[in-house]
């Protein structure tokens, strides 16, 4: 056996003995197949909504409300972002860092614990979010025992990680590796951050922050849990596997270097470019803008650098399906990286903002980006791990080919979408009036490329299905190979340093101190965007007659965040005419004090909600959450039926109350005592006023249900502000 | 409301600068001493992920594999 006689840096450590050991190659198959099965789950919820955009009655039964678009929309993102992407992170890194650092996992008892507690976090958000517990904050709306769980599970896949990069016998810790501890601090970073929240029950919390400040912490993790979790890792995928598949070293390791720092350095900043034009003080919005732009600057620098690795190699792109995916992943990347900070500008943003434009952007990530990779990667290492070739080349081309079909039919028509409904939203006639006064019908408008769309993912999901056929004879013609033999000599105890050498090399060779950095780097980012956040809280402009909720109202917002109304609803009305005319007077900070979480939204696949209130009587709620097709015909809006019959669940008010009053909310002392009577009082209210006006005296039997509450809390919304206006 | 935030923290317009300070600073540092690598090393460091299937791990080649 020879052992790396030729290599000039391994010179130093060639007298140390030769050590075999072995890969642990079952627990990389473990989160393969995790990232396929909840891959698969994940996109068939897509699916699901995707149609039940087109038919609203789609995959929904009368009266039951766990299928419907607001609890499943998040189960879908969630599943995506933290069960498909996630596990194909797990994988890979698990593959790579092995054979990077010469070294099995440092502990086979910290993988199994990572992977089943990974999967275990998957099922609880699978069972959670349809039930409706939900925190209702973007790609963070499991509630705070998961998050305490996904804590747990995180810090033990740290350690494993470092204790592994700790025992290795490369000195010198590979480009990837530097992706992987970027990745693993900052999301730890984040993941705490954004979810510090003050439990009310075992299933319910509200976020320490409010209005202003929890936007801001919400974009800000929002943002980087695309850069850290959807991008990082798979950076550092990209830079292992591209070279491997391509049996080609990386285009520049320099190049490598510059893109690593400058990436994790600019990201972080960016966030504040999902809140443009909204109540966030315009210095954080120009902040968001200007790094967003910088940031084109290492991603391309990155993205070139994975595609210039097949330099003299571009003949195998077209024999190896597993090149194919990944050529066509980094270019989706370069696409995604250079579309980002163009819808940053704000001319751009004041028209993509609140569109299917968005959606489109976000699934040439993902569609392209991760999932194209994660293809790439499977279609290279299930054969490897076998010992056999993959099974059918023609079937990895056909998956190649419908699944790029499919990504085309999914983004070009929500592109299309996006443009026509925001033009559509801003036309004015001759005489100053809105042209589409109607909401709907901007909607109607575009149906038909929601279903161009839907078929789009059909295709993509019908890809994965050859895949997995393809995988599966794959593994079944090769045998597997558990323990994967290697052998290296060990890494001397004793480092003799170079006389000339580098601040850098030192970082290079020491992950914690490599840890230590990338936290200082995110943070300045962090901390530059949070320090005034934090202080904005004393700061946000107080608007006299902005009040608490009344307890029923707090119930129904509750309920809002249950039903996940933010996934299609917007109550940000930004300072454009086009918007005040639509909605009425634009939204200011200090509306917001006392949303816990803040509930602003980031699509408009119906109206704005921010001036709903007074806008219909009770009776039209009534009708309208019964059936949306009632009041507005051809609305795409499911039906809220179940309001109706469930009874308002009141034995939490007092302690809501209470936990308000910790977060700063100022009910008077002693107010939980009597909460409940305040609320059954407006209850009997708004009962009342159902029979009334609908002409049904058995209308008086709602005070106890549901409905009372939504409605309650929609006809408040939005209105404190006319009440100065009143005054004045 | 831009200068409300800004005026009641004390020295805020300093922070960006200061955080620009830092990176630019860390950044020229960095391509210093990027440019200042040696090949040698460069080409070591490029080529540790190919290094097992040439040499560490000769009872499994994928590349005959794969063909």
């Amino acid at each position: 056996m020879s052992v790396t006689q030729s290599k000039p840096a391994a010179s130093q450590t060639i007298k140390q003995p030769i050590e075999t050991f072995y890969y642990d190659n079952e627990i990389v198959r473990k989160f393969a197949i995790a990232a396929v099965f909840w891959g698969v789950a994940g996109m068939l919820v897509g699916l699901i909504v995707a149609f039940q955009m087109v038919l609203p009655d789609f995959f929904l039964w009368d009266g039951v409300g766990p299928l419907s678009f607001g609890r499943i929309r998040p189960l879908h993102t969630n599943a995506v972002i933290f069960a498909f992407v996630g596990n194909g992170i797990f994988m890979g890194v698990y593959y790579s860092l092995q054979r990077l650092v010469k070294s099995r996992m440092h502990s086979n008892w910290m993988s199994q614990a990572h992977f089943w507690g990974w999967q275990a976090i998957i099922l609880s958000a699978l069972i959670t979010l349809p039930m409706g517990i939900s925190s209702a904050k973007e790609y963070a709306e499991l509630e705070w025992p998961i998050d305490l769980a996904i804590a747990v599970v995180w810090i033990i896949f740290g350690l494993n990680m470092f204790l592994t990069i700790a025992n290795r016998r490369e000195r010198h810790m590979y480009v990837a590796i530097w992706f992987y501890i970027a990745t693993w601090i900052t999301v730890t970073v984040l993941h705490v951050v954004n979810n510090l929240e003050l439990p009310v029950s075992f299933v319910k919390s509200y976020p320490i922050y409010a209005g202003v400040q929890d936007a801001l912490v919400q974009w800000w993790y929002g943002h980087n849990a695309v850069a850290f979790f959807l991008t990082t890792p798979y950076l550092g995928l990209m830079y292992y596997f591209i070279p491997k598949a391509a049996n080609r070293p990386v285009y520049s390791y320099r190049l490598s270097i510059i893109h690593f720092w400058a990436l994790i350095f600019i990201y972080i900043w960016a966030g504040p470019h999902h809140l443009l034009y909204t109540a966030l003080p315009d210095w954080a919005q120009s902040l968001g803008t200007v790094f967003s732009l910088m940031l084109i600057a290492p991603s391309w620098g990155g993205m070139l650098n994975g595609l210039l690795t097949l330099r003299g190699a571009w003949d195998r792109v077209r024999n190896d399906p597993n090149l194919k995916f990944m050529v066509v992943a980094v270019t989706a990347y370069g696409m995604a990286t250079f579309e980002g900070p163009m819808l940053s500008v704000k001319t751009f943003n004041a028209i993509s903002h609140f569109t299917d434009w968005t959606i489109g952007h976000v699934h040439v990530g993902t569609l392209g980006w991760n999932g194209f990779l994660t293809f790439g990667i499977l279609y290279w290492l299930i054969p490897r791990m076998y010992k056999t070739k993959i099974f059918s080349k023609n079937l990895a081309n056909l998956h190649f080919w419908i699944g790029t079909l499919g990504m085309i039919l999914y983004v070009v028509p929500l592109y299309w979408a996006g443009w026509v409904q925001s033009l559509m939203w801003k036309e004015f006639d001759a005489d100053g009036f809105l042209v589409y006064k109607n909401f709907l019908e901007t909607v109607t408008q575009i149906l038909p490329m929601y279903w161009i769309r839907a078929i789009g993912g059909t295709l993509y999901i019908l890809g994965v299905f050859v895949m997995i056929y393809n995988l599966v004879k794959t593994a079944y013609q090769g045998q597997f190979v558990k323990d994967e033999a290697a052998s290296a000599p060990a890494m001397a105890k004793e480092y003799q340093k170079p006389k000339n050498e580098y601040w850098h090399r030192i970082i290079e060779r020491k992950p914690f101190q490599m840890l230590v950095w990338s936290l200082v780097l995110i943070l300045i980012g962090g901390i530059v965007e949070m320090v005034p956040t934090f202080m904005i809280k004393e700061n946000v402009p107080t608007i006299a007659t902005v009040q608490p909720y009344t307890p029923l109202e707090l119930q129904g917002r509750d309920l809002y965040l249950r039903e996940g109304c933010y996934t299609c609803h917007s109550q940000m009305i930004r300072p454009f005419r086009s918007e005040t005319e639509r909605y009425g007077e634009y939204s200011k900070s200090g509306e917001f004090i006392y949303d816990f979480p803040f509930q602003w939204g980031s699509k408009r696949t119906g109206p704005d909600l921010h001036r709903i209130g007074g806008k219909y009587s009770d009776a039209w709620h009534y009708q309208h959450m019964l059936n949306p097709r009632l009041t507005s015909p051809g609305s795409i809006m499911p039906a809220y039926d179940w309001m109706l019959d469930d009874v308002l669940d009141t034995t939490l008010t007092d302690t809501k109350i209470r936990v308000m009053q910790k977060l700063g909310v100022p009910y008077p002392e002693g107010y939980d005592r009597q909460a409940n009577a305040d609320l059954a009082e407006q209850a009997e209210g708004i009962a009342q006023n159902l029979a009334k006006e609908l002409d049904d005296p058995t209308l008086v039997e709602m005070k106890d249900k549901e409905i009372v509450a939504i409605i309650a809390y929609l006809q408040r919304m939005g209105t404190d502000i006319k009440a100065t206006a009143k005054e004045e | 409301m831009y200068k409300d935030v800004l005026r009641s923290i004390d020295g805020v317009s300093l922070f960006p600068v200061v955080a620009i300070i830092i990176f630019t600073l860390f950044f020229v540092l960095l391509l210093i001493y990027v440019f200042r690598m040696s090949r040698e090393k460069v080409d070591h460091f490029a080529a540790i992920p190919l290094q097992e299937d040439a040499d560490l791990t000769p009872d499994f080649s994928p590349e005959k594999n794969l063909s």
